[in-house]
Order: structure tokens, then sequence, then C-alpha cells
């Protein structure tokens, strides 16, 4: 199954990334599919991270942390969060086959951020919704 | 899942090397990692036990050029061979466009083969995918065992074990020695870039 | 101890069983309560803060606003506790009401008022003049916030043209110039309690700057709910049109 995702739709979901999230101190956000591919990815120009390499990383950690939720019985876990001395990572799933991952300072408190992602989310659902529909 | 950015024209595949434990799915990749050191910029991703066997995946990203105008960027994966982790294997082929099957040619190895052939089918099931219609290459690794007196299975025992019915392109390779490895590739790419301009069009 | 011809041991144990339970007529009830010594009445008010650093939600806000309100009355013959708590208050409702658009500034310091708070509560040996320090240093907090809110509204508009990389790297380069400007302003401790209330020129007495520091707050907040009543008539006005 392939998916394209055209010039407007990866506009619209950078602008979303970039209001939403850049603006409030986020310093680096990237949208992957469940396969890891990278779909859009905004960061503050001094972040050097691989981002290839963390979109596979992050896939299969998330598919990892969901397959333990089924296994206690839970449907998802509703927190994906790894918190860092200087940088955390936030996960939060988009639709049923993307991922949102914002990196972050300690700048920023999480609560103020999952409001922020959220919001974020509920955006990007609707640019991608034409591209997933059977 | 193949993903086409039409904005950055690039194409992203996922390419995962699946087979028994030991079987040589990760030298295939490490082997790739080396001879093409230049070309790959980003280090091969693994994570593995203290034993050095694939806990989770190994990853290594690949740019094979332009294809059609547009940049293709090849994803290839390993899984974890050991039977125990048949739940980390479903996961990481989530979204597999291609398949590589390296198969352990030592004559012990045979029924592992078998097996791990048959877990392949189960597990693309899950996602509703048939081992059938996805592009998919058969390796017979190891076959530089034979110059040591190791026991090794005929290619005719390899093809009627594993390819009776899925009629794949295949080749008896040598990870180790890289025999094979690179034309194993460049079949998995190219049937898969086929198989996805099939589907675009 | 010794060994019972039944093969049981006897313990020495001579008095009655119940004896050594107490006299088993009394209840729970009558204990006296010595009380948890780490639980102040701030204990309530940490806990909604430290939760809504995990997670900002309208029960959690709610409880918070709340809580304000019980700590007001507890503490209203304390002039400087009272405004440390206008002052969460104030900023709580910003954020109950702006929720994912209230300004990422807002939660941090709600944070490092709450701080300043439990500071000014629990140290034993605070002085009155540092107590007022620490009050007027919030309070600078919050009306750089509040300049930062109405900065922010009108720089939504100007960078509207941009593409979504080039604005990454105005905002980004809009941050480290907030910081800079922040961390100028940290000053040391030992100058920090030279520092007045601006505009006010001259030293001020203790009473006068707290007198002045109530009134900023309160024209501040005044400031900040007319702003959002004229949001909400706005978009009264603007659902009116659209039926």
């Amino acid at each position: 199954m392939t998916y394209m995702l055209g010039q407007e739709q990866l506009d619209a979901i950078e602008q979303v990334l970039l209001e939403d999230l850049f603006d409030v101190g986020v310093n680096c956000i990237f949208l992957i599919d469940m396969a890891g591919n990278v779909i859009a990815n905004l960061d503050n120009g001094e972040i050097k991270h691989d981002i290839y390499s963390l979109a596979a990383l992050a896939a299969g950690n998330f598919a990892a942390v969901s397959t333990m939720a089924k296994i206690v019985g839970e449907d998802e876990f509703s927190l994906l969060f790894h918190k860092g001395e200087k940088e955390s990572i936030h996960f939060s799933k988009v639709l049923t086959d993307f991922l949102l991952i914002t990196i972050f300072g300690k700048g920023i408190s999480l609560g103020f951020l999952r409001l922020k992602v959220a919001e974020a989310t509920e955006k990007i659902k609707k640019i991608l919704e034409p591209s997933c529909a059977p | 899942m193949a993903f086409v950015n039409l904005k950055k024209k690039e194409v992203q595949t996922k390419i995962v090397y699946y087979g028994p434990g030991r079987g040589g799915k990760t030298t295939n990749l490490e082997y790739i990692y080396n001879k093409f050191r230049s070309r790959i910029k980003t280090e091969m991703v693994t994570i593995k036990t203290h034993g050095d066997r694939t806990l989770f995946f190994d990853f290594l990203p690949f740019n094979v050029g332009k294809i059609r105008g547009y940049d293709v960027k090849i994803q290839l994966y390993t899984v974890p061979g050991q039977v125990k982790y048949d739940a980390t294997r479903r996961l990481v082929l989530r979204g597999v466009d291609g398949i590589v099957f390296v198969a352990d040619s030592m004559a012990v190895r045979r029924e592992k083969n078998i097996l791990s052939l048959r877990n392949l089918q189960k597990n693309l099931a899950t996602f509703r995918k048939s081992i059938f219609k996805i592009p998919i290459v058969l390796q017979y690794n190891k076959k530089d065992l034979a110059e040591q007196g190791i026991p090794l299975l005929s290619l005719e025992t390899l093809e009627k074990d594993l390819n009776s019915q899925l009629k794949a392109p295949s080749f008896e390779a040598s990870a180790l020695m890289g025999m094979n490895v690179v034309p194993t590739m460049k079949k998995i790419i190219s049937m898969t870039m086929a198989s996805l301009l099939m589907e675009l069009k | 101890m010794a060994l019972q011809e039944d093969g049981t041991v006897d313990f020495g144990v001579e008095a009655d069983p119940e004896d050594l339970f107490g006299h088993g007529n009394e209840s729970l009830d009558s204990v006296e309560d010595t009380g948890d010594p780490k639980v102040t009445p701030l204990t309530e008010l940490k806990s909604i803060v430290l939760s809504l650093d995990w997670e900002i939600t309208d029960e959690i806000m709610s409880r918070f606003v709340k809580e304000i309100d019980k700590l007001k009355d507890t503490y209203r013959d304390d002039e400087i506790l009272v405004s440390f708590l206008g002052l969460l208050d104030s900023v709580g409702k910003y954020i109950k009401t702006h929720k994912a658009k209230a300004h990422p500034n807002a939660s941090k310091l709600l944070n490092s008022a709450y701080m300043s708070l439990e500071k000014v509560i629990v140290s034993k040996d605070i002085t009155e003049p540092e107590r007022n320090r620490i009050l007027a240093s919030q309070l600078k907090s919050f009306k750089r916030l509040m300049e930062q809110i109405a900065l922010r509204k009108a720089a939504s508009d100007g960078k509207k043209g941009l593409k979504p990389p080039d604005q990454a790297r105005v905002a980004a380069q809009e941050r480290k110039e907030d910081q800079a400007i922040q961390q100028k302003e940290e000053r040391s401790p030992e100058e920090a309690k030279e520092r007045q209330l601006e505009p006010h020129e001259g030293r001020v007495s203790p009473d006068e700057s707290l007198r002045l520091a109530v009134d900023e707050l309160k024209q501040l907040i005044q400031e900040e709910f007319k702003a959002l009543r004229e949001e909400l008539r706005q978009l009264r006005e603007s659902k009116e049109t659209l039926i």
C-alpha cells in the first residue's frame, strides 16, 4: 500500500507544526508514518540529529509500547514520553498510521506541550485524512 | 508502505531482511554498509543483545539515486530471527514494501528455514499482506561453509522447500564473503520499485 | 521460654493477650492525631502544580483556582501572600481560558510563582524586605508576560507572509533574543535587593513598594480581563453574523 502527499498537504502540515509547536519553543518536530518514513520535519537550525534513524527507532519504539499496552489489557497508553536532562521526547499518534514526535528542552512544560500537540494533531488529521481514505 | 513525497520528489520504501536466527540477515546489511560507506551518510543502527544477536532491528537508510526524476530512499531493516522475538518481527514488518528471505544453507537448519518462512507468511497476513503478492527475493546464504566441509543443503532442496510455490528470484550467497549480497539487494530494490510503479498507475 | 509437654513453646507470656494490644475499648477516633509533619497548607496546591507539569485539563485548572481561593481565605491577613495568590489566580485563569493558545511562558510563570510562594511561606527566617523583593520579581515577570502576549498577537500577523522554514528560523531567533533579555534581567541576589519597581525613581519604603505592587497587579489583571471581554464580544458578533 502506497500513499502520496502533495505539495499543498505538506505545506499545510509544515504550517501547523510551525505555528502550533515550533513557535512555543519545541526544538525539533517530525511527523512520520508507522513504517518509519519521515513525512515532515522542522527544527531550529541547530539540531544535527539523524532524523531518519530517529524515525525508524521512534516507529519501532511506539509499536513496541503499543504491543505492551495490549498485553496488559489497555487499548493504548495515553502518554509516551522520555525525559532527558536537557532534551525530552514526546510521541503522539495521529490517526492510525502516523506519529508526531516532538523534541523539546526545559523551557516548555510537558503539560503545556501536550495541549499544543493535541491541537496540532487535530489539524494534521484533517490534512491527512483524504490521503488515508480507503 | 511506500511514501511518495510530491513536494520533495522523493520516494521512501521499506525492505526487510527476514529469516531464521543466525542466518546472516545482519551480515548482509553490514556488508552493504561497509561496501557503500561513502554513499551512506548515516551510521547503521543496530539494536542487539550482548551476544550480538539482533534484539529489535538493524536499520540502514540507502539512497539509490534518481528513478524517473524521483529520489529513491530505501530503508533496509533486519528482524531478530530467534523464535521468541515473534512479536518484535511483526512490528518491524509493518509497512514493508519488499522482502529478502535469508535462508541458512546449513543442513541442520533445514527445519528452521521452513518454519521461518511460514512465520513470515503468518506475520504478513496480520497486515493483510500476501507472501505471494509482495516483492520477495530468496537468498541461500552461507555457501562459503562448503569449503570447510560443513554439510549444506543443495540448491534443489532449498528451492523445493522454500520456493516451489513462491517462484521468486533466488541467489546462492555468502554474506560474510560478500558473494551475491549486492545482486540480492539490487534485485529486491528493482522488484519493489516496479511494484510501486504498478500501484501508482 | 520453655518447651511444653504438648510440644509447643511457652514464650513466658502470662498476661491476657488482650492486654498486649491495649485495653481493647479504645477506638481509633480517640487516638490523638499528631498529624503528618510534612503536610502544610500548600500541600494540595503543590500537588496540583506538579500535576499541571504533566497534564493541563479543565478539571485540574478548576481545582487550582478553587485551591487558590481557599488559600486566599487562609492567608487573608497577609497582604504579600494575598498578592502572590492573586498573581497565581490570574495566570491560572488565563491558562484555563486560553489553554493551548496560552503563551508558553504562562505555565513557566505559574511554576516560578508557586516556588516563590512556597519559599516565602516555608522559610522561617525570611525578612519582610526579602518577601517584598521576591514578590516584586514575580510581578515583574507577570508584567513581562503581559507584554509578550501583546507582542505575540502583533507579531503573528507580521510572520504570515514567510514560508515555514524561514518562519522557523525567525521564531528561533526571536526565542534567542527573548532568552538573552531574560538573562540580562536576572541579576545577582545582592544587586536584586537594590532594585525597585519601575517606573518609580529612588528608593521607596517596603510598605509603599507593596502598595505599588498590588496596584500594578490589580491594573494588569483588569487589563487582561478587559482584553478577554473584548475577544468574547468579537466572537459573539462573528457568530451572530454567521447565523
